[in-house]
């Protein structure tokens, strides 16, 4: 206003004498305005300078987003195959941005991708400007960039990293999908060894926040490591039952009547009525046998409303099923069963020996024993080594747990090994379809199989004879209505058949020997988890 | 006069001593024979032996005294940790020998496979089973023929009385587990089968007289020697071997005892035995069968 005052009084009169205050002000604006010219043309200048001199221009920098814009014969290697085979190459790397510490002129990055990471360098030179090193230190931990960048021997071994000898001399780095700067935890912190040195940071990540997060938890290298071994237990599976003349089949999931009696159904509002969730397949594999195909197996989800919160029981978990016809005694199956985890231990520690010690790092344990062929132990030999060890307990008796895991160690003592069945189990604590032994009253066909002192398997000779099979569900209290379906599928002519059935989470955990089962399961469900 | 007769002296004094006859010196110096004469040994004999039970029964009760006062002490000890009498008499006598059956395991290595076991179990009257497994560490596995080998049973009835689960892995030295929590692993050929030949079969060890079990045992003690010692001490085991076959035809006596059973499998696979041994290693074979006992290639 004052201004304008004086402007106007200048105006007015051209030439005409203007306040003293007003000229003051005027001088000082127009100093004001000179110097933020300057300094803007100075900042121009220096930009414009810098921008000269930026060597590496085209060399760093965010893509944009990769909506498939062309198709160039570039060729990717992977971070598993840097080696010092590859020194002086260029190669051109796809990862993540695992860690990157800028030290003056220098910065180390460290790419991870999946279980290896490989460190890299970037560093002021001839080639290489300061706006880049600037740039690959300000890039947020866990974006995927793309690297291209000369393999060179390093000078010592790199301990943080899964390839030692080399590492990359970063050319060109550009960002190929942004991370946010907050991440939920530190991956870091997430493969953390339990109980590790005293010295340094002793941050872990609890459970819940890695569920909550299960992406980013899932990156970890340990977890790579431990859900190949469950895919390498699933394929061991199949491709030895395959081999022994099994057919893979596929059972429904919706049913319309709860099978077995003893664990809790999902219910599910089927069109107007109501269906549930099996809990089994084992009703469908009976059939498929009643319906000649001999020996089966089937790989799919079960469903188990159990309001357990413990270590090893999941609402949904992965069961691998098998069942199989057999001639004389159930001992067959049995044979085939045992041999069929030797096989799976065997590949495990043939194949998977990286991940195994993977895994090991981080959760320490001893290595999964087992004998050859698989050792098979009475129940009745079970209950006298219990009883040796001080236990009370009788004949009928069911194992608790705890006596599980008692026998398991008593075992572990004796014939050194994690892994073994334990046969005839009393006919008391079995379900109503479990065939009775011929030679006593006690005692009934069926098996429990056990690693690491916990059972992973229930198993027995089931009935196949329609009229025992009604009198033992009589015998057990059972409404004959609700069983009519299964009763009747066996009267048009049954094998004599037995099976099995494990879950795939809890043998993962337990060859692994880790402590909770949702270690295993890739998004585990209980009562108190739906998501993600 | 009749006064005197009568007299009975006031106070009678015992007599303090006794004069023996003494015997007047016909001899200046006197040496005790030097040679035993009949009559004079019988003397002397009897004074020692009246000599040795008075020590013995000093040092008998000694021991018995000894043993009160262990058995005061574990009756305190029971007490401090809250064991009935009862508990305490059990817990003594859990692991000696019942008639319950024997379910032993058996470690040993593939590479040294202890066929000794096979010779001692074909003298087992007692129905018995015997099964093979091989552990998921062992870096080299069992061939089929031994595997064959060690997977024998005597009988084909159910109860067996004695069950041996034996598992192939690497291990210096056979050890059994008889009952893990309750007892310490028996390490050693040797000493597996004292423990079984004392359950099974006492006729071959335990029951013969003492000089002859202890006999045995020094032969046994020697197997150690043998398998782990040296090239000199192997040489002199065999060299004691070879004089005392040349004088009796079984290691102790006339008669095939536990020794040569355990012995001979491991001696016979060695060089440079005397005559006297592969004569005895031959006689061995025909009474105790122990080339049954050994697969084609080794025999």
């Amino acid at each position: 206003m004052a201004d304008q005052g004086s402007e106007g009084q200048t105006e007015a009169g051209a030439g005409e004498v203007m306040s003293k205050k007003a000229l003051k002000k005027q001088a000082k604006q127009a100093k004001k305005d000179e110097r933020k010219a300057n300094v803007a043309s100075k900042l121009e200048a220096e930009a414009a300078a810098r921008d000269a001199q930026d060597v590496s221009k085209d060399c760093y920098g965010n893509l944009p987003m990769a909506q498939s814009q062309e198709k160039t014969d570039r060729v990717w290697s992977h971070i598993k195959y840097l080696d010092s085979s590859k020194v002086g190459q260029s190669v051109l790397v796809r990862g993540r941005l695992h860690a990157s510490r800028a030290t003056g002129n220098m910065c180390f990055l460290v790419l991870r991708s999946q279980q290896y990471t490989v460190q890299a360098v970037t560093a002021v030179g001839p080639t290489t400007s300061k706006q880049m090193v600037r740039y690959a230190s300000n890039v947020y931990k866990e974006s995927i960039v793309d690297l291209e960048g000369t393999v060179s021997a390093a000078p010592e071994k790199i301990t943080g990293c899964s390839q030692q000898d080399v590492e990359l001399v970063v050319n060109k780095l550009f960002c190929v999908s942004r991370s946010e700067p907050q991440l939920p935890f530190q991956l870091e912190d997430a493969m953390r060894p339990e109980g590790a040195e005293e010295d340094g940071p002793q941050v872990r990540v609890n459970q819940d926040t890695r569920l909550d997060n299960r992406i980013i938890d899932l990156r970890t290298v340990t977890n790579q490591a431990i859900f190949r071994v469950e895919a390498a237990i699933c394929r061991l599976f199949r491709n030895y039952l395959t081999t022994q003349g099994f057919v893979e089949i596929h059972t429904p999931k919706i049913i319309s009547a709860a099978s077995e009696g003893g664990a809790n159904v999902f219910e599910v509002s089927y069109f107007k009525g109501q269906a549930y969730l099996a809990q089994s397949p084992q009703l469908y594999k009976q059939m498929a046998i009643a319906a000649d195909f001999d020996k089966v197996f089937t790989i799919g989800a079960v469903f188990r409303a159990e309001d357990s919160n413990t270590h090893r029981h999941l609402c949904e978990f992965v069961g691998l099923d098998l069942e199989m016809a057999f001639n004389e005694h159930y001992h067959e199956v049995i044979r085939v069963i045992g041999d069929m985890f030797i096989a799976i231990f065997k590949g495990l520690q043939e194949e998977c020996q990286n991940e195994i010690s993977t895994v090991n790092q981080q959760f320490p344990a001893e290595p999964f024993k087992f004998l050859e062929p698989s050792l098979v132990l009475t129940y009745k030999e079970g209950i006298q080594m219990l009883r040796a060890a001080g236990t009370d307990i009788g004949d009928e008796d069911d194992l608790s747990t705890p006596n599980e895991k008692l026998l398991g160690r008593l075992v572990k003592e004796k014939y050194d090994t994690d892994f073994y069945i334990l046969d005839k189990y009393p006919l008391a604590v079995r379900p109503f379809y479990t065939m009775p032994d011929p030679h006593s009253s006690i005692y009934s066909n069926s098996y429990d199989i056990f690693m690491r002192g916990e059972e992973i398997m229930s198993g027995a000779q089931r009935i196949h004879d329609p009229e025992f099979l009604t009198e033992r569900a009589t015998h057990h209290g059972i409404d004959l209505q609700k069983i009519k379906s299964y009763i009747d599928s066996f009267r048009f002519g049954a094998p004599p058949h037995a099976g099995g059935g494990i879950g795939l989470e809890r043998v993962c955990m337990l060859f692994l020997g880790l402590n909770n089962i949702r270690k295993t399961s890739l998004f585990p469900r209980d009562p108190k988890r739906l998501t993600p | 006069m009749a006064d005197v007769q009568a007299y009975k002296p006031m106070y009678k004094v015992r007599p303090y001593f006794v004069i023996k006859k003494v015997r007047l010196p016909d001899c200046m110096y006197l040496l005790k024979p030097l040679h035993k004469l009949p009559s004079l040994r019988g003397e002397e004999e009897k004074l020692d032996t009246e000599r040795a039970l008075d020590s013995l029964e000093y040092r008998q009760e000694s021991i018995m005294s000894r043993i009160k006062d262990l058995q005061e002490n574990i009756k305190a000890t029971g007490e401090k940790l809250g064991l009935s009498p009862d508990e305490l008499q059990r817990s003594v006598e859990s692991h000696m020998p019942s008639n319950t059956p024997l379910d032993v395991v058996i470690k040993c290595s593939p590479t040294d496979p202890p066929y000794s076991l096979l010779a001692l179990c074909r003298h087992i009257k007692k129905p018995m089973a015997l099964k093979s497994f091989a552990h998921s560490t062992g870096l080299s596995s069992p061939s089929p023929a031994l595997l064959s080998l060690f997977n024998m049973s005597n009988t084909d009835k159910d109860p067996v009385a004695l069950k041996i689960t034996i598992i192939w892995k690497e291990e210096p030295q056979p050890v059994m587990v008889v009952s893990p929590g309750q007892q310490i692993p028996v390490e050693g050929l040797a000493n597996i089968s004292r423990y079984l030949s004392r359950q099974f079969c006492p006729n071959l060890y335990e029951s013969l007289p003492p000089l002859t079990a202890s006999q045995i045992d020094s032969w046994l003690d020697s197997l150690s020697t043998y398998v782990h010692g040296n090239a000199k001490e192997k040489a002199s085991v065999l060299r004691s071997l070879n004089a005392t076959l040349g004088t009796s035809s079984y290691l102790v006596g006339d008669v095939p005892t536990l020794c040569d059973i355990v012995l001979c499998p491991v001696i016979r696979a060695g060089s440079k035995l005397g005559n006297n041994v592969k004569a005895w290693v031959k006689r061995c074979d025909a009474t105790l069968k122990i080339d049954e006992c050994i697969p084609e290639g080794l025999v």
